[in-house]
């Protein structure tokens, strides 16, 4: 009789499927932490936020937000509308999850663009229990992600080296999401409205303080977009 | 005022709350119903526009003379961009574009 733990062979599974997220969200996860010590934050604040957001550009978002001293509510309307596409997410995987208790809270807490990428293209191996399985996923994900992030903070406390420019990292994170939307959406659209928002604040003088009033003024921008054709979001 | 500690946690507090409302948000309202049309749209729209918004204010915008800290942070976003339009690895294009601002930065300013 071969002996092993209940779901030895699940964990197993899910590792071998978390493998392409691992590097990814250890190293970025370094960068977010390594960029937040440097901005003047303690270390701990790292993998606090890793446990709690657990958003990747949100993150990278709040280390500005809360290093310029913007207000909580605009903290909060920000990361909203950036998460607008976890909105999306949701609607793919209300089948997968119906059926699902135990970990559902869970599942739906946790589920970044990675984690939505590798639920919807992998299937729970034969004979595992699948609320487990994507929960391993998960919670692996994130494991790797406040890792990353912690290992990336304590290296930034001790490194006296104080890596000027390194917050450019953040204005670069942010141009690779641009350009993947630009990739995904295949439309000017929504990219000439929030230029044209910027612009316009820029011109009537408010480029620092414009950071929400673009992200709102944008949001509602896109709805006035013409629609591609029948059927098309 | 809220004062550092206090300000940073219920910083984080909020962001957490708004993630998580973006999270449970399909599961909490359409589990039973059809999503209306204009929601979906919306939600595909938006972060495209958002990142463009996030990227932008960080550029610095002047039309009189093209000294180092003009151009440079321009550059270093259309190398990001560009590596990142041709190879898709966000690892690589976020590491070269920030190593290419932090060298010019460093040599010329």
């Amino acid at each position: 009789m071969k002996f092993s733990l209940p779901h030895a062979h699940t964990f197993r599974a899910a590792f071998a499927t978390s493998l392409p997220v691992l590097f990814g969200y250890l190293s970025i996860g370094f960068a977010y932490g390594f960029l937040l010590v440097k901005a003047g934050f303690a270390w701990f604040w790292a993998p606090v936020s890793g446990i709690l957001i657990f958003a990747g550009a949100a993150q990278f978002l709040s280390i500005g937000m809360l290093a310029s001293g913007r207000s909580i509510g605009e903290m909060f309307l920000a990361v909203l509308l950036i998460n607008a596409r976890h909105m999306v997410y949701g609607f793919s995987l209300l089948e997968r999850f119906r059926a699902f208790s135990r970990f559902r809270a869970y599942l739906i807490f946790g589920l970044t663009d990675e984690t939505y990428g590798l639920l919807t293209t992998v299937e729970p191996p034969a004979g595992a229990d699948a609320e487990v399985f994507d929960a391993l996923v998960t919670g692996l994900n994130q494991s790797y992600w406040v890792s990353g992030s912690t290992m990336g903070a304590l290296f930034g406390s001790v490194l006296a080296w104080d890596a000027p420019g390194i917050e450019f990292s953040m204005t670069a994170l942010f141009t690779v999401l641009l350009v993947e939307q630009i990739r995904s959406l295949r439309r000017p659209g929504p990219f000439l409205i929030a230029l044209g928002v910027c612009v316009a604040l820029y011109l009537v003088g408010l480029k620092e303080q414009s950071l929400l009033l673009g992200i709102v003024l944008s949001a509602i921008g896109v709805f006035f977009l013409p629609r591609k054709g029948a059927g098309d979001a | 005022m809220l004062s550092g500690f206090w300000y940073i946690a219920l910083g984080i507090l909020a962001m957490a709350l708004a993630t998580l409302i973006t999270r449970v948000f399909p599961f909490a309202l359409f589990s039973r119903r059809q999503v209306p049309e204009w929601l979906v749209r919306g939600a595909r729209l938006i972060p495209g526009a958002v990142m463009l918004v996030l990227v932008f204010p960080s550029m610095p915008l002047r039309l009189s003379n093209l000294a180092p800290d003009l151009w440079i942070p321009w550059l270093s976003v259309a190398v990001t961009a560009a590596a990142h339009w041709y190879f898709r690895h966000p690892l690589f294009s976020i590491i070269l574009g920030t190593a290419c601002y932090m060298l010019l930065s460093a040599l010329l300013m």
